[in-house]
């Protein structure tokens, strides 16, 4: 059995040329039904740009870091009383 | 015909020439992902310049050309609101090839839990106009004969004898190593052509010069 690095040159290389050479024709409005698309979503896009994406997400990420360290310094704070008590 | 003839996008992202009239595909990535009007006019461009190969791509995959369209276009909405991941530019064509093969397999996926409607698109692509030609039987056998392959094995079979893609390139597109990609070709390569030869074909009258 040959090897896939022989395929250029082995049978069924040719037998799918009639695929290759098969020549496609768009529906006539495909291109403007995809430009329409893209242009709805680029409306959405404008009301949230990605700059004012990345700001929330940084906003996200930083508030997260701060109840984070909030909550590992009361368990801190907590170990310290326990220990006091002790 | 309109945009029917060629391969648009075989060239884009090879130029690398900013003197040529025709900005080439990295730079039109570049522009799109800063976004605003002249971002998604740059986009449009890619559109245009890739919609061809990509479609025929899908409609191999599919097995009929309007589910190709709908495949295609969701695949170039989902790329442009991804454009800032595409990297380097000038590999658009494979960045959005991988994009659309996984919608394909997919929309495969989901179609066939929905019904097996493979069986009524024995002749998948657009034939109208065309006479019964011996050409037109070879295709239409291959094709049924792609049909008749478990998608996966239809899939690499597309990727390596109509796209012609180097191994190397098919892993990447299907996400799979090397030598996963390698024994995958070699077994859907006998699967293919154990039901070529039942069904008939022939090997030496098509065979490559």
């Amino acid at each position: 059995m040959a090897t896939p690095d022989e395929l250029d040159s082995d049978w069924i290389h040719g037998v799918f040329e009639v695929l290759r050479e098969e020549l496609v024709s768009l529906a006539a409005d495909f291109g403007d039904r995809v430009k329409h698309e893209i242009d709805q979503v680029a409306a959405v896009e404008a009301v949230r740009p990605p700059s004012a994406v990345a700001l929330l997400a940084s906003v996200a990420v930083e508030t997260g870091n701060i109840a984070g360290s909030l909550l590992t310094a009361k368990a801190t704070d907590d170990s310290h009383d326990d220990e006091e008590d002790q | 015909m309109p945009r029917s003839q060629g391969e648009i996008g075989a060239a884009g992202g090879h130029q690398g020439d900013f003197m040529t009239t025709e900005p080439d595909d990295a730079s039109l990535v570049r522009a799109a992902a800063q976004r605003g009007i002249p971002g998604q006019l740059a986009f449009e461009t890619l559109v245009d310049r890739h919609q061809l190969w990509l479609v025929r791509l899908l409609t191999h995959l599919l097995g009929n050309q309007s589910d190709a369209e709908d495949v295609a276009q969701d695949a170039f909405v989902r790329a442009f609101l991804a454009i800032e991941s595409c990297g380097d530019g000038s590999r658009f064509r494979g960045w959005l090839r991988v994009i659309a093969r996984r919608l394909a397999f997919n929309h495969r996926r989901d179609s066939r839990a929905r019904a097996r409607y493979e069986e009524e698109s024995g002749l998948p692509m657009s034939l109208a106009g065309e006479t019964m030609t011996g050409q037109l039987g070879e295709r239409d056998l291959l094709k049924r004969v792609l049909d008749e392959l478990a998608y996966p094995y239809r899939e690499i079979m597309v990727l390596r004898f109509v796209e012609e893609l180097p191994l190397k390139e098919i892993a990447e597109v299907l996400e799979i190593g090397e030598s996963a990609a390698k024994m995958r070709l070699t077994r859907a390569r006998a699967e293919f052509q154990r039901e070529y030869d039942k069904r008939g074909g022939r090997r030496g009258d098509t065979g490559r010069a």
